[in-house]
């Protein structure tokens, strides 16, 4: 990014030069003042040391995985404790030597040795209740950890083993949430929505300091998973075959709804500096796909008849719409460029679920995508027609002062 | 201050694992152990590699076997009453409440969770019974690489290690009376 402003600016000095806006010994002033960045050497050292850990870690754990029953318990035990530790150690060693994105790399050894430690145990011991619960163990001992370093690698990986956990307990049909959701599969893509809505702002509290990168990384893992599970929902209009719930309401689920209603309001005070009717727009999105969620549990609760269903489908429809284009305004407006690419992604994979799901009625997916193609592109006439306005208000504002 | 906290986590990682390992231990010496029959089923898992699926004789529980009539959820627990029968132990009794469940001198307690609420077990005459099938967490026997297929057709038994509360441990698989692998 920084070596594509210097070429930029490089050949804007040219233009100024030649302009007379400035003098050719100025012009190479301000080229100099911003020296060839070292970022594009910089990223790949980062990527390789995160792909090199990775790597290191799966190569332990297969051996792990290998099972040497020559080898005493407590020696196993002893190797991948010793192992962890060392890497833990190494991981700060080469931190305080001054390269602190290997030294990220190799703490992510040590994370992931945590986690093969985990498995080790459970090997052992024969231990195949859930997996979820080992999952647990290994982000909540990480977790403290990564924060008290700081280290955005181990953080990151951290979170990464809390959405395993979630989506392990989602599945496990003998765990707390996961038992509540096997009797229907519309609540499984609800459970996941909801923690899509907690992992979104949770991203946001990171800010723009020294977190940046994790307040990145949960903001994506938060969108794709909240659009994510919202597609297989889109396909309810189609009357589809209810199996029968055990009539018991849930308690688990609507916790998780809670806790996602109280995340996406405090999300209001974390999000970039605007106006308040600005801000509240985008909470208020957020808002309508949570209601949407609680609407579709109560449903799924009460045994709603099949027009409930088929209207919630279609309301699936214009929340996927509305979110992604929230998604492409919003991320324009803050300079959030990752929103605005999995904005046009989610509208993407919508049109064409879309088209699949109403193929074989030719005109009437025609009618559909001819009205949005229409809306789209009024819509991007408005939003020019108005940016051009501002600019000229503004740039009229600019010469009155 | 924060690079001490840090060190002050690594230990807590190694102290868990530890202190599990420890636990575990202590649970499997104090527990009673006893054989049970099984059949096998199949192979792999990414962290912990091969092992043999295990399927137990009250994997499988008819609802007759309840106590009183139960319509168990997924999720349930279920407290299940084994006695040994020639050599093995086996089913003598099942309740979704500790309390309900008959005990019968000498009897021991397995806790497990309901994984479906009803399947149908097909039977060698054709019929299709229901049953619900309920998981301990000791359907997995980990195994050195490419062992994880036992010669079938024959007899497959299993040693627990049961703790006063009901917690299995799967110690050891015998095939024909010899331990597996």
């Amino acid at each position: 990014m920084a070596d594509r402003f210097r070429t930029r600016l490089r050949a804007e000095v040219t233009r100024w030069v030649r302009d007379g806006l400035v003098t050719s010994e100025q012009g190479e002033r301000i080229v100099a003042r911003y020296p060839a960045s070292t970022a594009w050497f910089a990223r790949p050292i980062a990527l390789f040391s995160l792909i090199g850990g990775a790597f290191i870690a799966a190569a332990v754990a297969l051996v792990i995985a290998h099972n040497w029953q020559e080898l005493h318990r407590w020696v196993k035990l002893g190797g991948v404790v010793a192992l962890m530790i060392g890497a833990y150690a190494g991981g700060l060693v080469v931190r305080d030597r001054g390269y602190p994105k290997l030294g990220d790399g190799v703490l992510l050894i040590g994370g992931g040795l945590l986690l093969i430690g985990i498995g080790l145990v459970s090997q052992i011991y024969n231990l195949s209740g859930r997996p979820a619960d080992a999952l647990l163990l290994w982000w909540v001992l990480l977790l403290p950890a990564a924060y008290a370093l700081p280290s955005l690698a181990l953080v990151m990986l951290g979170y990464t083993g809390a959405f395993a956990w979630y989506w392990t307990l989602t599945f496990d049909r003998t765990s707390w949430l996961g038992s509540e959701l096997a009797p229907n599969w519309i609540l499984v893509p609800v459970a996941l929505a909801a923690a899509g809505l907690l992992l979104f702002p949770l991203g946001l509290v990171h800010g723009d300091g020294r977190y940046r990168s994790v307040r990145r990384f949960l903001e994506q893992l938060g969108l794709a998973t909240l659009v994510g599970s919202l597609y297989p929902l889109s396909f309810l209009w189609r009357d589809l075959s209810m199996p029968d719930t055990t009539g018991r309401w849930p308690v688990a689920l609507p916790v998780v709804l809670v806790f996602a209603f109280v995340a996406v309001t405090a999300a209001s005070y974390w999000l970039p500096r605007d106006t308040p009717a600005v801000r509240a727009g985008l909470v208020a999105v957020l808002l309508a796909v949570l209601v949407y969620l609680v609407a579709l549990t109560g449903a799924v609760s009460a045994r709603a008849p099949g027009v409930i269903f088929r209207a919630l489908g279609f309301a699936d429809w214009a929340l996927i719409f509305a979110a992604s284009l929230s998604l492409i305004l919003y991320g324009a407006r803050w300079g959030r460029n990752a929103w605005v690419n999995w904005g046009i992604v989610f509208l993407g994979i919508h049109a064409l679920a879309r088209y699949l799901d109403l193929f074989g009625t030719m005109l009437q997916t025609s009618l559909l995508f001819f009205v949005t193609g229409a809306f789209v592109l009024l819509l991007g006439w408005a939003l020019e027609w108005l940016r051009r306005r501002m600019t000229a208000q503004a740039a009229v504002r600019r010469e009155s002062a | 201050m924060r690079r001490r906290l840090f060190l002050l986590f690594i230990a807590l990682h190694a102290l868990v694992l530890v202190g599990w390992v420890v636990s575990l231990e202590w649970a499997v010496a104090r527990g009673a152990t006893i054989r049970v029959a099984v059949a096998q089923r199949d192979p792999r898992d990414l962290l912990r590699g091969d092992y043999v699926w295990l399927q137990f004789a009250f994997s499988e529980i008819p609802p007759s076997a309840f106590a009183a009539p139960a319509r168990p959820n997924a999720g349930d627990r279920v407290w299940v009453a084994l006695a040994p029968h020639e050599g093995v132990w086996e089913l003598t009794g099942a309740s979704l409440t500790r309390e309900a469940l008959p005990l019968t001198p000498g009897a021991r307690i397995l806790v497990g969770r309901v994984d479906y609420p009803l399947v149908q077990v097909p039977e060698p005459t054709g019929g299709r019974p229901q049953a619900v099938h309920v998981v301990y967490g000791i359907e997995r026997y980990y195994v050195p690489e490419g062992k994880g297929t036992p010669p079938r057709g024959q007899k497959l038994e299993a040693e627990l290690a049961l703790t006063a509360d009901g917690r299995p441990f799967l110690r050891r698989l015998f095939v024909d009376g010899r331990p597996y692998p």
